[in-house]
Protein backbone atom coordinates (compact mmCIF):
# COMPACT_ATOMS: atom_id res chain seq x y z
CA UNK A 1 0.00 0.00 0.00
CA UNK A 2 2.32 2.19 1.46
CA UNK A 3 5.33 1.34 -1.36
CA UNK A 4 6.43 4.04 -2.56
CA UNK A 5 7.94 2.41 -6.22
CA UNK A 6 4.43 0.91 -6.09
CA UNK A 7 2.74 4.13 -5.97
CA UNK A 8 4.96 5.95 -8.31
CA UNK A 9 4.45 2.53 -10.63
CA UNK A 10 0.37 3.29 -10.58
CA UNK A 11 0.88 6.85 -10.65
CA UNK A 12 2.55 6.09 -14.12
CA UNK A 13 -0.40 4.06 -15.17
CA UNK A 14 -2.45 6.19 -14.48
CA UNK A 15 -1.14 8.89 -16.40
CA UNK A 16 -0.90 7.10 -19.46
CA UNK A 17 -4.36 5.99 -19.24
CA UNK A 18 -5.76 9.67 -18.78
CA UNK A 19 -3.48 10.79 -21.63
CA UNK A 20 -5.02 7.55 -23.80
CA UNK A 21 -2.96 4.79 -23.36
CA UNK A 22 -6.06 2.41 -22.26
CA UNK A 23 -3.52 -0.44 -21.90
CA UNK A 24 -2.32 0.81 -18.75
CA UNK A 25 -5.52 0.10 -17.05
CA UNK A 26 -4.85 -3.07 -17.96
CA UNK A 27 -1.70 -3.03 -15.65
CA UNK A 28 -3.96 -1.62 -12.63
CA UNK A 29 -6.68 -3.81 -13.51
CA UNK A 30 -4.28 -6.98 -13.42
CA UNK A 31 -2.11 -5.83 -10.33
CA UNK A 32 -5.55 -5.52 -7.95
CA UNK A 33 -7.90 -7.37 -9.15
CA UNK A 34 -7.05 -10.71 -7.13
CA UNK A 35 -6.91 -8.97 -4.23
CA UNK A 36 -9.81 -6.35 -4.38
CA UNK A 37 -12.01 -9.66 -5.40
CA UNK A 38 -10.86 -11.46 -2.29
CA UNK A 39 -11.79 -8.57 0.02
CA UNK A 40 -15.23 -8.39 -1.76
CA UNK A 41 -16.05 -12.13 -1.49
CA UNK A 42 -15.02 -11.52 2.20
CA UNK A 43 -17.46 -8.67 2.68
CA UNK A 44 -20.54 -10.22 0.48
CA UNK A 45 -19.51 -13.40 1.11
CA UNK A 46 -20.52 -14.72 -2.86
CA UNK A 47 -18.12 -14.91 -5.14
CA UNK A 48 -20.12 -13.86 -8.36
CA UNK A 49 -21.56 -11.01 -6.61
CA UNK A 50 -18.09 -10.39 -5.82
CA UNK A 51 -17.15 -10.12 -9.16
CA UNK A 52 -19.83 -8.27 -10.88
CA UNK A 53 -18.57 -5.53 -7.84
CA UNK A 54 -14.97 -5.72 -9.18
CA UNK A 55 -16.00 -5.33 -12.63
CA UNK A 56 -18.09 -2.34 -12.06
CA UNK A 57 -15.42 -0.89 -9.74
CA UNK A 58 -12.98 -0.97 -12.42
CA UNK A 59 -15.32 0.45 -14.89
CA UNK A 60 -15.99 2.90 -12.69
CA UNK A 61 -12.52 3.66 -11.55
CA UNK A 62 -11.36 4.00 -15.59
CA UNK A 63 -14.29 6.48 -16.25
CA UNK A 64 -13.42 8.66 -13.20
CA UNK A 65 -9.92 8.21 -13.43
CA UNK A 66 -9.18 11.86 -14.01
CA UNK A 67 -10.46 12.56 -11.05
CA UNK A 68 -8.27 10.34 -9.08
CA UNK A 69 -6.16 13.24 -7.38
CA UNK A 70 -3.73 11.02 -6.01
CA UNK A 71 -4.05 11.78 -2.57
CA UNK A 72 -4.53 8.43 -1.38
CA UNK A 73 -2.77 5.01 -2.90
CA UNK A 74 -4.69 3.77 -5.90
CA UNK A 75 -5.60 0.93 -4.32
CA UNK A 76 -7.58 2.94 -1.01
CA UNK A 77 -9.35 4.86 -3.83
CA UNK A 78 -10.69 1.92 -6.19
CA UNK A 79 -11.81 -0.02 -3.17
CA UNK A 80 -14.16 2.51 -1.74
CA UNK A 81 -15.74 2.48 -5.41
CA UNK A 82 -16.19 -1.15 -5.09
CA UNK A 83 -16.70 -0.77 -1.61
CA UNK A 84 -20.10 1.43 -2.33
CA UNK A 85 -21.05 -0.81 -5.32
CA UNK A 86 -21.17 -3.65 -2.60
CA UNK A 87 -22.97 -2.03 0.17
CA UNK A 88 -25.73 -0.89 -2.69
CA UNK A 89 -25.79 -4.57 -3.22
CA UNK A 90 -26.05 -6.09 0.36
CA UNK A 91 -28.70 -2.93 0.80
CA UNK A 92 -30.84 -4.80 -1.68
CA UNK A 93 -30.34 -8.15 -0.49
CA UNK A 94 -31.16 -7.11 2.34
CA UNK A 95 -34.51 -5.41 1.49
CA UNK A 96 -34.97 -8.72 0.01
CA UNK A 97 -35.28 -7.07 -3.39
CA UNK A 98 -32.87 -8.57 -6.01
CA UNK A 99 -32.65 -9.01 -9.67
CA UNK A 100 -32.39 -12.74 -10.62
CA UNK A 101 -35.33 -13.52 -8.02
CA UNK A 102 -32.77 -15.59 -6.03
CA UNK A 103 -33.32 -14.20 -2.08
CA UNK A 104 -31.83 -17.62 -0.75
CA UNK A 105 -28.85 -16.91 1.66
CA UNK A 106 -25.62 -18.98 -0.05
CA UNK A 107 -22.73 -20.19 2.39
CA UNK A 108 -19.44 -19.50 0.54
CA UNK A 109 -17.37 -22.15 0.00
CA UNK A 110 -13.53 -22.05 0.24
CA UNK A 111 -11.94 -20.92 -3.49
CA UNK A 112 -11.65 -24.05 -5.42
CA UNK A 113 -8.50 -25.55 -5.69
CA UNK A 114 -6.50 -23.35 -2.72
CA UNK A 115 -5.18 -25.22 -0.13
CA UNK A 116 -6.36 -24.52 3.10
CA UNK A 117 -4.42 -23.35 6.06
CA UNK A 118 -1.56 -25.27 6.70
CA UNK A 119 -3.36 -28.82 5.53
CA UNK A 120 -3.64 -29.79 9.47
CA UNK A 121 -7.17 -30.94 10.09
CA UNK A 122 -6.79 -28.70 13.22
CA UNK A 123 -6.23 -25.63 10.66
CA UNK A 124 -8.93 -26.58 8.31
CA UNK A 125 -11.54 -27.02 11.32
CA UNK A 126 -10.62 -23.73 12.54
CA UNK A 127 -10.77 -21.88 8.89
CA UNK A 128 -14.21 -23.39 9.02
CA UNK A 129 -15.50 -21.99 12.19
CA UNK A 130 -14.07 -18.56 11.18
CA UNK A 131 -15.93 -18.97 8.06
CA UNK A 132 -19.17 -19.61 9.93
CA UNK A 133 -18.38 -16.55 12.10
CA UNK A 134 -17.52 -14.38 9.39
CA UNK A 135 -21.02 -15.39 8.08
CA UNK A 136 -22.87 -14.46 10.82
CA UNK A 137 -21.31 -11.03 11.75
CA UNK A 138 -23.06 -7.80 10.36
CA UNK A 139 -21.31 -6.74 7.19
CA UNK A 140 -20.23 -3.32 8.79
CA UNK A 141 -17.98 -5.51 11.37
CA UNK A 142 -16.79 -7.77 9.09
CA UNK A 143 -15.77 -5.21 6.39
CA UNK A 144 -14.18 -3.32 8.88
CA UNK A 145 -12.35 -6.82 9.81
CA UNK A 146 -11.48 -7.54 6.24
CA UNK A 147 -10.20 -4.40 5.83
CA UNK A 148 -7.89 -4.47 8.81
CA UNK A 149 -6.72 -7.50 9.58
CA UNK A 150 -6.57 -8.83 5.76
CA UNK A 151 -6.43 -6.21 4.24
CA UNK A 152 -3.49 -4.93 6.57
CA UNK A 153 -4.74 -0.88 6.20
CA UNK A 154 -4.10 1.73 8.12
CA UNK A 155 -6.67 3.58 10.34
CA UNK A 156 -6.78 6.84 7.97
CA UNK A 157 -7.26 4.27 4.86
CA UNK A 158 -9.96 1.90 6.26
CA UNK A 159 -11.18 6.00 7.28
CA UNK A 160 -11.29 6.60 3.88
CA UNK A 161 -12.57 3.63 2.39
CA UNK A 162 -15.66 3.24 4.77
CA UNK A 163 -16.22 6.90 4.73
CA UNK A 164 -15.90 7.13 8.64
CA UNK A 165 -13.91 9.50 10.95
CA UNK A 166 -10.87 7.56 12.33
CA UNK A 167 -12.20 7.64 16.11
CA UNK A 168 -15.61 5.70 15.02
CA UNK A 169 -12.62 3.40 12.90
CA UNK A 170 -10.80 2.40 16.45
CA UNK A 171 -14.45 1.90 18.39
CA UNK A 172 -16.27 0.10 15.48
CA UNK A 173 -13.02 -2.34 15.16
CA UNK A 174 -12.97 -3.08 18.77
CA UNK A 175 -16.49 -4.28 18.58
CA UNK A 176 -16.18 -6.46 15.79
CA UNK A 177 -12.80 -8.21 17.40
CA UNK A 178 -14.89 -8.38 20.35
CA UNK A 179 -18.08 -9.83 18.52
CA UNK A 180 -15.97 -11.92 16.20
CA UNK A 181 -14.65 -13.82 19.68
CA UNK A 182 -17.89 -14.28 20.45
CA UNK A 183 -18.98 -15.65 17.01
CA UNK A 184 -16.21 -18.44 17.18
CA UNK A 185 -16.45 -18.94 21.05
CA UNK A 186 -20.56 -20.08 19.67
CA UNK A 187 -19.60 -22.01 16.07
CA UNK A 188 -16.89 -23.80 18.44
CA UNK A 189 -19.62 -25.17 21.11
CA UNK B 1 -15.22 -14.09 27.84
CA UNK B 2 -12.54 -12.73 29.44
CA UNK B 3 -11.61 -9.22 29.13
CA UNK B 4 -14.67 -8.16 26.71
CA UNK B 5 -15.30 -4.18 28.02
CA UNK B 6 -18.55 -4.37 27.49
CA UNK B 7 -19.27 -6.31 30.01
CA UNK B 8 -18.28 -4.01 32.69
CA UNK B 9 -14.71 -5.47 33.98
CA UNK B 10 -14.04 -1.48 34.48
CA UNK B 11 -15.50 0.85 36.90
CA UNK B 12 -15.58 3.62 33.99
CA UNK B 13 -18.35 5.58 32.68
CA UNK B 14 -19.06 4.98 29.51
CA UNK B 15 -16.93 7.91 27.73
CA UNK B 16 -14.14 6.54 29.70
CA UNK B 17 -14.63 2.87 28.38
CA UNK B 18 -15.20 4.29 25.32
CA UNK B 19 -12.07 5.91 25.27
CA UNK B 20 -9.81 2.47 26.58
CA UNK B 21 -11.55 0.90 23.93
CA UNK B 22 -9.89 3.33 21.14
CA UNK B 23 -6.94 2.83 22.52
CA UNK B 24 -6.49 -0.51 23.53
CA UNK B 25 -7.70 -1.30 19.71
CA UNK B 26 -5.24 1.64 18.05
CA UNK B 27 -2.08 0.43 20.77
CA UNK B 28 -3.27 -3.32 19.11
CA UNK B 29 -3.19 -2.17 15.79
CA UNK B 30 0.16 0.01 15.92
CA UNK B 31 -1.29 3.37 15.54
CA UNK B 32 -0.59 4.98 18.86
CA UNK B 33 2.38 7.61 19.66
CA UNK B 34 4.79 6.67 21.55
CA UNK B 35 3.36 8.16 25.11
CA UNK B 36 0.12 6.74 24.58
CA UNK B 37 1.49 3.27 24.15
CA UNK B 38 2.95 4.04 27.09
CA UNK B 39 -0.21 4.83 29.02
CA UNK B 40 -1.41 1.47 27.51
CA UNK B 41 1.38 -0.62 28.49
CA UNK B 42 0.93 0.41 32.15
CA UNK B 43 -2.69 -0.55 32.06
CA UNK B 44 -2.15 -4.14 30.56
CA UNK B 45 0.85 -4.67 32.88
CA UNK B 46 -2.01 -4.00 35.73
CA UNK B 47 -4.99 -6.23 33.65
CA UNK B 48 -4.32 -9.68 32.65
CA UNK B 49 -7.84 -9.79 31.40
CA UNK B 50 -6.83 -7.05 28.91
CA UNK B 51 -3.57 -8.70 28.24
CA UNK B 52 -5.86 -11.98 27.39
CA UNK B 53 -7.99 -10.03 25.24
CA UNK B 54 -5.47 -8.80 22.98
CA UNK B 55 -4.03 -12.66 22.56
CA UNK B 56 -7.64 -13.50 21.21
CA UNK B 57 -6.89 -10.59 18.91
CA UNK B 58 -4.29 -11.43 17.47
CA UNK B 59 -4.84 -15.12 16.97
CA UNK B 60 -8.09 -14.36 15.26
CA UNK B 61 -6.46 -11.49 13.15
CA UNK B 62 -3.65 -14.84 12.17
CA UNK B 63 -6.11 -16.91 10.97
CA UNK B 64 -8.03 -14.16 9.02
CA UNK B 65 -4.83 -13.85 7.28
CA UNK B 66 -3.93 -17.54 6.64
CA UNK B 67 -7.57 -17.71 5.02
CA UNK B 68 -7.20 -18.92 1.17
CA UNK B 69 -7.71 -16.17 -1.12
CA UNK B 70 -10.03 -16.09 -3.55
CA UNK B 71 -8.51 -15.63 -7.03
CA UNK B 72 -10.33 -14.62 -10.65
CA UNK B 73 -10.22 -16.71 -13.47
CA UNK B 74 -7.34 -15.75 -16.34
CA UNK B 75 -9.79 -14.22 -18.42
CA UNK B 76 -11.00 -11.12 -15.87
CA UNK B 77 -8.73 -8.46 -17.15
CA UNK B 78 -9.76 -9.33 -20.91
CA UNK B 79 -13.52 -8.61 -20.01
CA UNK B 80 -13.05 -5.74 -18.15
CA UNK B 81 -10.76 -4.41 -20.89
CA UNK B 82 -13.63 -4.97 -23.55
CA UNK B 83 -15.83 -2.91 -21.11
CA UNK B 84 -13.43 -0.24 -21.18
CA UNK B 85 -12.92 -0.26 -24.65
CA UNK B 86 -16.54 0.16 -25.45
CA UNK B 87 -16.56 3.20 -23.24
CA UNK B 88 -13.86 4.48 -24.73
CA UNK B 89 -15.40 4.27 -28.42
CA UNK B 90 -16.62 7.43 -27.63
CA UNK B 91 -13.96 9.12 -27.29
CA UNK B 92 -11.84 7.36 -30.75
CA UNK B 93 -14.69 9.35 -32.81
CA UNK B 94 -11.56 12.28 -33.39
CA UNK B 95 -12.35 15.99 -32.36
CA UNK B 96 -15.68 16.21 -30.05
CA UNK B 97 -19.08 16.72 -31.58
CA UNK B 98 -19.85 20.48 -30.00
CA UNK B 99 -23.80 20.25 -30.66
CA UNK B 100 -26.55 21.31 -28.32
CA UNK B 101 -29.13 18.98 -27.37
CA UNK B 102 -31.48 21.76 -28.92
CA UNK B 103 -30.05 21.61 -32.03
CA UNK B 104 -32.94 21.84 -34.82
CA UNK B 105 -31.23 19.19 -37.20
CA UNK B 106 -31.64 16.23 -34.60
CA UNK B 107 -34.19 17.13 -32.27
CA UNK B 108 -36.70 18.52 -34.87
CA UNK B 109 -38.53 21.50 -34.20
CA UNK B 110 -41.08 20.04 -32.15
CA UNK B 111 -38.82 18.52 -30.08
CA UNK B 112 -37.63 21.97 -29.40
CA UNK B 113 -40.21 23.51 -28.75
CA UNK B 114 -42.19 20.95 -26.82
CA UNK B 115 -38.93 20.51 -24.57
CA UNK B 116 -38.65 23.95 -24.33
CA UNK B 117 -42.31 24.33 -23.73
CA UNK B 118 -41.60 21.67 -20.82
CA UNK B 119 -39.23 23.62 -19.58
CA UNK B 120 -41.46 26.91 -19.34
CA UNK B 121 -43.56 25.27 -17.41
CA UNK B 122 -41.09 23.58 -15.31
CA UNK B 123 -40.24 27.42 -14.82
CA UNK B 124 -43.18 27.58 -12.53
CA UNK B 125 -43.69 24.60 -10.66
CA UNK B 126 -40.04 23.37 -10.78
CA UNK B 127 -37.90 26.13 -10.25
CA UNK B 128 -34.46 24.32 -9.35
CA UNK B 129 -34.82 22.12 -12.22
CA UNK B 130 -33.43 24.88 -13.83
CA UNK B 131 -31.67 27.15 -11.31
CA UNK B 132 -29.49 29.82 -11.59
CA UNK B 133 -26.82 28.93 -14.91
CA UNK B 134 -23.79 30.07 -12.81
CA UNK B 135 -24.18 27.61 -9.84
CA UNK B 136 -26.34 24.55 -11.33
CA UNK B 137 -26.94 23.12 -14.98
CA UNK B 138 -29.53 20.63 -16.16
CA UNK B 139 -27.31 18.60 -18.00
CA UNK B 140 -28.42 16.91 -21.45
CA UNK B 141 -27.25 13.49 -23.03
CA UNK B 142 -28.59 12.30 -26.22
CA UNK B 143 -27.60 8.86 -26.68
CA UNK B 144 -28.43 7.14 -30.50
CA UNK B 145 -29.67 3.95 -30.08
CA UNK B 146 -32.31 3.30 -32.81
CA UNK B 147 -30.63 2.00 -35.88
CA UNK B 148 -31.88 -0.13 -38.63
CA UNK B 149 -31.58 -3.61 -38.10
CA UNK B 150 -29.55 -4.31 -40.87
CA UNK B 151 -27.36 -2.45 -40.88
CA UNK B 152 -24.13 -4.00 -40.08
CA UNK B 153 -22.76 -2.04 -38.33
CA UNK B 154 -24.11 -2.69 -35.13
CA UNK B 155 -21.51 -5.34 -34.55
CA UNK B 156 -18.64 -2.92 -34.83
CA UNK B 157 -18.91 -0.87 -31.71
CA UNK B 158 -16.16 1.97 -33.71
CA UNK B 159 -18.97 3.03 -36.37
CA UNK B 160 -21.66 3.66 -33.14
CA UNK B 161 -22.33 7.59 -33.46
CA UNK B 162 -21.56 9.31 -30.71
CA UNK B 163 -23.56 10.55 -27.51
CA UNK B 164 -23.91 13.78 -27.81
CA UNK B 165 -24.15 16.18 -24.49
CA UNK B 166 -24.50 19.60 -23.45
CA UNK B 167 -25.41 21.61 -20.38
CA UNK B 168 -28.15 23.49 -21.10
CA UNK B 169 -26.63 26.90 -20.88
CA UNK B 170 -23.70 26.02 -23.46
CA UNK B 171 -22.58 28.53 -25.80
CA UNK B 172 -21.24 25.63 -27.95
CA UNK B 173 -21.45 25.85 -31.77
CA UNK B 174 -24.96 23.89 -33.00
CA UNK B 175 -24.35 21.31 -35.87
CA UNK B 176 -25.88 18.04 -36.91
CA UNK B 177 -23.68 16.19 -34.38
CA UNK B 178 -23.20 13.16 -37.13
CA UNK B 179 -20.14 11.80 -36.01
CA UNK B 180 -17.64 11.82 -39.22
CA UNK B 181 -17.49 8.53 -41.00
CA UNK B 182 -20.24 6.75 -38.61
CA UNK B 183 -22.88 4.85 -40.91
CA UNK B 184 -26.11 6.99 -40.99
CA UNK B 185 -28.16 6.09 -38.38
CA UNK B 186 -32.25 6.66 -37.71
CA UNK B 187 -32.69 8.72 -34.50
CA UNK B 188 -36.16 9.14 -33.46
CA UNK B 189 -36.43 11.95 -31.24
CA UNK B 190 -39.36 13.58 -30.01
CA UNK B 191 -39.05 16.01 -26.97
CA UNK B 192 -39.25 14.61 -23.44
CA UNK B 193 -41.47 11.91 -23.55
CA UNK B 194 -41.07 10.90 -19.52
CA UNK B 195 -40.27 12.35 -16.21
CA UNK B 196 -39.03 10.13 -13.63
CA UNK B 197 -38.71 11.34 -10.21
CA UNK B 198 -35.88 9.95 -8.28
CA UNK B 199 -35.55 10.49 -4.80
CA UNK B 200 -32.96 9.50 -2.77
CA UNK B 201 -30.78 7.91 -4.96
CA UNK B 202 -26.87 8.99 -4.55
CA UNK B 203 -25.89 10.31 -7.54
CA UNK B 204 -22.79 8.06 -7.83
CA UNK B 205 -25.25 5.05 -7.73
CA UNK B 206 -27.28 6.80 -10.78
CA UNK B 207 -24.08 7.16 -12.51
CA UNK B 208 -23.00 3.28 -11.79
CA UNK B 209 -26.53 2.25 -12.49
CA UNK B 210 -26.58 4.16 -16.21
CA UNK B 211 -23.03 3.26 -16.97
CA UNK B 212 -24.10 -0.58 -16.02
CA UNK B 213 -26.71 -0.32 -18.89
CA UNK B 214 -25.01 1.77 -21.37
CA UNK B 215 -26.79 5.36 -20.47
CA UNK B 216 -23.77 7.17 -20.29
CA UNK B 217 -23.76 10.55 -19.34
CA UNK B 218 -20.74 12.68 -21.41
CA UNK B 219 -20.01 16.17 -21.87
CA UNK B 220 -19.63 17.85 -24.84
CA UNK B 221 -15.50 17.11 -25.48
CA UNK B 222 -17.04 13.24 -25.32
CA UNK B 223 -15.40 13.20 -21.54
CA UNK B 224 -17.57 10.94 -19.21
CA UNK B 225 -19.15 12.41 -16.61
CA UNK B 226 -18.98 11.47 -12.95
CA UNK B 227 -20.58 11.86 -8.98
CA UNK B 228 -18.03 13.84 -8.31
CA UNK B 229 -19.24 16.27 -10.99
CA UNK B 230 -22.77 16.15 -9.80
CA UNK B 231 -22.27 16.24 -5.76
CA UNK B 232 -21.58 19.99 -6.05
CA UNK B 233 -24.83 20.83 -7.71
CA UNK B 234 -26.74 17.74 -5.70
CA UNK B 235 -26.16 19.58 -2.33
CA UNK B 236 -27.93 22.60 -4.04
CA UNK B 237 -31.28 20.76 -4.23
CA UNK B 238 -31.92 19.48 -8.06
CA UNK B 239 -30.23 17.96 -10.70
CA UNK B 240 -32.08 16.89 -14.16
CA UNK B 241 -30.55 14.91 -16.99
CA UNK B 242 -32.40 14.88 -20.39
CA UNK B 243 -31.87 10.97 -21.80
CA UNK B 244 -32.27 9.38 -25.18
CA UNK B 245 -32.22 5.58 -24.72
CA UNK B 246 -34.24 2.79 -26.05
CA UNK B 247 -36.96 1.95 -23.25
CA UNK B 248 -35.74 -1.54 -22.55
CA UNK B 249 -32.10 0.12 -21.29
CA UNK B 250 -34.25 2.75 -19.30
CA UNK B 251 -36.79 0.42 -18.09
CA UNK B 252 -34.13 -1.91 -16.47
CA UNK B 253 -32.06 1.32 -14.81
CA UNK B 254 -35.10 2.35 -13.49
CA UNK B 255 -35.46 -1.10 -12.01
CA UNK B 256 -32.39 -1.46 -10.75
CA UNK B 257 -32.68 1.81 -9.20
CA UNK B 258 -35.80 1.73 -7.75
CA UNK B 259 -34.82 -1.86 -5.77
CA UNK B 260 -32.14 0.31 -3.81
CA UNK B 261 -33.33 1.09 -0.34
CA UNK B 262 -34.50 4.23 0.69
CA UNK B 263 -35.36 5.05 -3.37
CA UNK B 264 -38.48 5.99 -4.88
CA UNK B 265 -38.80 6.48 -8.45
CA UNK B 266 -41.97 7.73 -10.24
CA UNK B 267 -42.40 7.84 -13.73
CA UNK B 268 -44.82 10.07 -15.64
CA UNK B 269 -45.87 9.75 -19.17
CA UNK B 270 -45.84 13.70 -21.05
CA UNK B 271 -49.18 13.50 -23.34
CA UNK B 272 -48.07 14.05 -26.84
CA UNK B 273 -49.58 17.32 -27.89
CA UNK B 274 -47.11 18.89 -25.42
CA UNK B 275 -44.29 17.57 -27.42
CA UNK B 276 -45.75 19.12 -30.39
CA UNK B 277 -46.80 22.20 -29.20
CA UNK B 278 -45.54 25.65 -30.53
CA UNK B 279 -44.70 27.95 -28.56
CA UNK B 280 -41.93 30.61 -29.82
CA UNK B 281 -41.88 32.39 -25.99
CA UNK B 282 -41.12 29.12 -25.10
CA UNK B 283 -37.77 28.68 -26.73
CA UNK B 284 -36.84 32.39 -25.16
CA UNK B 285 -37.30 30.86 -21.69
CA UNK B 286 -34.53 28.76 -21.97
CA UNK B 287 -32.62 31.81 -21.19
CA UNK B 288 -34.01 32.88 -17.92
CA UNK B 289 -32.39 32.27 -15.35
CA UNK B 290 -33.91 31.97 -11.93
CA UNK B 291 -32.53 31.33 -8.33
CA UNK B 292 -32.43 27.67 -7.32
CA UNK B 293 -35.06 26.69 -5.26
CA UNK B 294 -34.28 23.99 -2.22
CA UNK B 295 -36.73 21.43 -1.31
CA UNK B 296 -36.58 21.46 2.13
CA UNK B 297 -38.30 17.73 2.48
CA UNK B 298 -40.00 14.95 0.37
CA UNK B 299 -43.34 16.45 1.40
CA UNK B 300 -42.66 19.61 -0.65
CA UNK B 301 -40.68 17.34 -3.81
CA UNK B 302 -43.82 15.32 -3.65
CA UNK B 303 -46.19 18.18 -3.72
CA UNK B 304 -44.45 19.79 -6.50
CA UNK B 305 -44.64 16.41 -8.15
CA UNK B 306 -49.11 16.43 -7.25
CA UNK B 307 -48.95 19.67 -9.44
CA UNK B 308 -46.78 18.46 -12.19
CA UNK B 309 -48.62 15.82 -12.89
CA UNK B 310 -52.04 17.90 -12.32
CA UNK B 311 -50.73 20.77 -14.79
CA UNK B 312 -49.46 18.33 -17.93
CA UNK B 313 -52.40 15.72 -17.20
CA UNK B 314 -49.95 13.10 -16.88
CA UNK B 315 -51.08 9.14 -17.82
CA UNK B 316 -49.20 6.26 -18.84
CA UNK B 317 -48.18 5.46 -22.48
CA UNK B 318 -46.78 2.20 -23.57
CA UNK B 319 -43.77 2.68 -26.44
CA UNK B 320 -42.17 -0.58 -26.17
CA UNK B 321 -38.45 -0.80 -27.94
CA UNK B 322 -38.79 2.57 -28.90
CA UNK B 323 -35.97 5.16 -28.30
CA UNK B 324 -37.45 7.49 -26.05
CA UNK B 325 -36.40 10.85 -24.26
CA UNK B 326 -36.33 11.37 -20.70
CA UNK B 327 -36.20 13.89 -17.77
CA UNK B 328 -34.51 12.33 -14.69
CA UNK B 329 -35.09 14.45 -12.12
CA UNK B 330 -33.22 13.56 -8.81
CA UNK B 331 -33.48 14.55 -5.62
CA UNK B 332 -30.21 13.08 -4.36
CA UNK B 333 -29.25 13.22 -0.66
CA UNK B 334 -25.61 14.93 0.08
CA UNK B 335 -23.11 13.49 -1.54
CA UNK B 336 -19.64 12.38 0.59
Amino acid sequence: MNNPRAKHEDREWICRTIDGDTESFGFLVQKYQDRLYNGMVQILRNESEAEDVVQDAFVLAFSKLDSFQGKSAFFTWLYRIAYNVAITRLRRRKRGVSLDGDEAKVRLDFPDGAPLPNHSIERQEEAIQLYEALDRLSSEHRSILVLREMEELDYDAIAEILDLPVGTVRSRLHRARIRLRELLEKVME
Amino acid sequence: MTGNLNEGEFDESNAERLSVERLLTAYFDNELEPAERAEVEMMLSENPDLRGLLDQWKKSGDSLRQLPAYRLGADFSTVVQSKIDAITVVKQHGAPVSVSVWDSQRVGFGGIVGLAALLLLTLFVFPSLVGDGLNQQTVAVVEETVRDPKTPSESSPKERPKPIIAPRNSSLPRNSGRVPGAAPSRTRVRGVEQVVLIQNATLADLEATLHQHEIRIIDSEGKTLDGAHFAPLAKQGMEAIHVVSQKARMRDALHEIAGRESVSVTTFTIPRQLGSAKSPEAEGALALQLEPVDFRNAAEVNREIEDLNQWFDLDVEDKAGESMEWLLVINSPEQP
